[in-house]
């Protein structure tokens, strides 16, 4: 039997800039998670995403850009953060989705679409290295009052 | 407020969780064991419900490499595809046709993300076209279109990893339906 998903789990709009937000509390009960992000950063970086609060050197990165310079691509190990999209301070979109996030078997791995229109675009891979569920996640950057980060649960 | 799977807000219940009708989970596969491949099956029966699938997979296998799409069990050279690749270095692009089956995503020792649309999977007037994002961090991210040269309405999708490998056990595919 069909069943219904795609649920919201939270919403913030921040009233004033900030450099991190975090969502706390994130039921198990789902097994992947959609995070919509959209505004401006009030400088130029990317958005980066952290688990259960962990600041070790347990993620690693993958992405590749497009600009109006061309196209690329880099990746790295040991960092303190996942990629949860880039932001200018034009209006940018980043769509990221955590797989298995809820699953306690296997590290957790996030795909990220990130939209700066006047920028660039590109997509990135990230991986936490860690088999907890993910119960938080906390985002980093230069964000803008306006900002707004949906969380969405979906359900296997 | 409720997001739609085709990203349009819509009322809710007053600060309840309501998940939105147009976006339904069909049917999950986490693997206890290997398999040579999954196959989800009997999908004309969704044919009056919904427009659009979601496949959202965590991929494993003994080794990185692709994983491969057939519809209602093709075996013909019917199907095409193109990559846009990011490895870490460099971007390059790669396109293939007269394909037995396309590449839809990838699977790895640890769990490979992917995520795939089928897009009007029961329409009688057009081939059929898929367009995944996939990867694995350190090694790569991917995005890529397939297609489907048949105008048939979509009865089954079958999902194997490169060559003579498996899928693992922690291995997940889930199949989603969008209406439309």
């Amino acid at each position: 039997m069909p069943t219904p998903t795609y649920t919201p789990l939270a919403t913030v709009t921040l009233a004033s800039s900030a450099s991190s937000v975090t969502l706390s509390n994130i039921p198990a009960s789902y097994r992947d998670l959609i995070l919509i992000h959209n505004g401006a950063l009030t400088n130029t970086d990317n958005i980066v995403w952290r688990a259960n609060g962990d600041t070790g050197s347990n993620y690693s990165i993958v992405q590749a850009l497009a600009t109006s310079g061309g196209a690329s691509s880099n990746s790295s190990a040991s960092r303190t953060s996942g990629l949860a999209g880039s932001s200018y301070t034009q209006q940018s979109a980043n769509i990221t989705q955590w797989l298995d996030y809820s699953a306690t078997d296997k590290h957790k791995t996030s795909l990220g679409r990130a939209n700066s229109p006047t920028s660039e675009v590109g997509m990135s891979a990230s991986r936490w290295a860690n088999t907890a569920a993910i119960n938080s996640l906390t985002l980093l950057g230069a964000f803008a009052s306006g900002n707004t980060f949906s969380l969405y649960g979906v359900i296997a | 407020m409720t997001l739609s799977a085709l990203g349009i807000f819509s009322a809710a219940g007053a600060g309840g969780v309501v998940a939105d009708t147009s976006y339904e989970l069909i049917e999950s596969v986490i693997l206890g064991s290997s398999q040579a491949s999954i196959t989800f099956s009997s999908l004309g029966t969704y044919s009056s419900s919904y427009k659009h699938l979601q496949i959202r997979a965590s991929a494993k296998s003994t080794s990185f490499d692709n994983m491969f799409m057939r519809l209602n069990g093709d075996t013909g050279s019917n199907y095409a595809y193109h990559r846009l690749i990011g490895n870490g270095s460099a971007v390059s692009s790669l396109a293939s046709s007269s394909q037995t089956s396309m590449v839809c995503g990838v699977h790895d020792s640890e769990s490979a993300g992917n995520v795939i649309d089928l897009l009007d999977v029961y329409s009688t007037t057009k081939n059929k076209t898929v367009r995944s994002i996939y990867g694995i961090a350190s090694t790569t991210i991917r995005f890529n279109s397939g297609l489907w040269l048949s105008t048939a309405s979509l009865t089954s999708i079958l999902l194997l990893p490169t060559g003579a490998l498996t899928f693992s056990s922690g291995s997940r595919f889930s199949l989603y339906g969008i209406k439309g």
